[in-house]
């Protein structure tokens, strides 16, 4: 297996301008074609100990992020290619990478349905899986981080992909997207957290992006049996609750988040319902990332040795 | 007045008095409750009228007076069609 850090520098950036590097996240290859300083940067940093794949075999996303001429090269600006269509704005270069990790999030999210897909971040502990759906600024990119740097393992920031009719998930481990506080209040959790150049003024605020293959088997992507599904809420000043959650109220939750529940009908149904047997679910308030951390490890020590 | 299942459905149920339905018609998912269940399920069987409906959801509802049941049942009855998830027969 070869690594992206084992290509030497001018070979990765060589097939990163031109026929584009394939690298494997999970169950999917993509294949990434740049000459953008900002993404070689973000790869390199971020994506390090990810196989890549030298031979032109199957890629299940190709990914270009180019100007579409001059007049785009002049105005710094690119626009995001998949599989040759351009189905975003274009996108100022300073914000490339930022918007390459959402680019290949999106397609994910848009382009597969052999999983039943729902919006939440991922982590495993002792081979049980930890799901925690949650809408924009609920907190759960920050406590998934933080979790992360706290020994467990990432499965996915974004998407917790359910093969059908399995309690069951697949880990599709990325780097962790951090947005405004986030970035401090991760910087100050664990000062050697690796992260991305900081892009400002994009449309969600400052971005970056966290290094999260921190474990020894954070590419392995066997199943992992799910045990616990939590329902973060961060809010300034709250204080710390935590309570158990119907899981008739976590299916609609899920279900609603979903990126293709619906779309798959009786399957999404059924899968959805085996999931819902595997799991524990908790709503959990938080105004402290230390509080949220040991609820969620102590939810852990109970309920994933059972 | 008749009523019977627009659909088959399918349900996921916690401890706790609520219930998931899947409409098999529709493709559509509710959180229902218990006693709309309860009629789905009986409806399922076959048609019934709102009295029989009324006549065996009084079995297991004993804490309640003859108006508020028919009251109540008749609201559940309207958001049940309202959803589609039952008809006139």
């Amino acid at each position: 297996m070869v690594l992206l850090k084992d290509l030497n520098p001018d070979e990765f950036q060589h097939r990163l301008k031109h026929q584009g590097l394939r690298i494997r996240c999970g169950p999917y290859v993509y294949n990434l074609q740049s000459a953008e300083q900002k993404i070689i940067d973000g790869l390199s940093l971020l994506y390090a100990d990810f196989e890549v794949i030298l031979e032109e075999t199957f890629a299940d996303f190709h990914i270009a992020m180019r100007p579409s001429g001059w007049s785009q090269q002049l105005r710094g600006v690119v626009e995001f290619y998949w599989d040759g269509r351009c189905p975003m704005n274009i996108i100022e270069v300073r914000h490339s990478y930022a918007f390459l990790e959402w680019g290949m999030n999106w397609c994910v999210s848009i382009g597969s349905d052999e999983y039943l897909k729902l919006h939440a971040a991922v982590l495993e502990k002792n081979n049980k899986a930890l799901i925690m759906p949650g809408l924009p600024g609920a907190g759960k990119s920050t406590l998934c981080a933080a979790l992360t740097l706290s020994g467990w393992r990432l499965l996915s920031d974004e998407h917790a992909l359910v093969p059908l009719h399995t309690g069951t998930v697949v880990p599709l481990c990325r780097p962790v997207s951090l947005k405004n506080e986030s970035i401090d209040i991760i910087r100050e959790f664990d000062s050697s957290a690796v992260l991305s150049q900081v892009a400002e003024e994009t449309h969600k605020g400052r971005v970056a992006h966290m290094k999260a293959d921190l474990a020894p088997n954070s590419h392995d992507a066997t199943p992992v049996p799910t045990a616990l599904m939590i329902f973060p809420q961060y809010e300034a000043g709250a204080e710390f609750s935590l309570r158990r959650k119907l899981k008739t109220e976590a299916f609609m939750f899920a279900g609603l988040h979903s990126f293709n529940y619906k779309l798959l009908g009786e399957t999404g149904f059924d899968t959805m319902t085996q999931l819902m047997r595997s799991v524990d679910c908790f709503d959990l308030r938080y105004s402290s990332l230390e509080e949220a951390l040991a609820a969620v490890n102590h939810l852990e020590a109970e309920v994933f040795k059972e | 007045m008749q009523w019977c299942a627009s659909a088959p459905g399918k349900t996921f149920e916690d401890e706790e008095g609520l219930v998931v339905y899947f409409s098999q018609g529709s493709g559509s998912t509710h959180l229902i409750t218990e006693v709309a269940a309860f009629i789905l399920e009986v409806l399922a069987m076959g048609p019934a009228t709102t009295d029989e409906l009324l006549h065996q959801i009084a079995i297991g509802a004993d804490d309640i007076t003859e108006q508020e049941l028919q009251e109540s049942v008749h609201e559940l009855l309207e958001e049940l069609q309202a959803s589609e998830l039952i008809e006139a027969a």
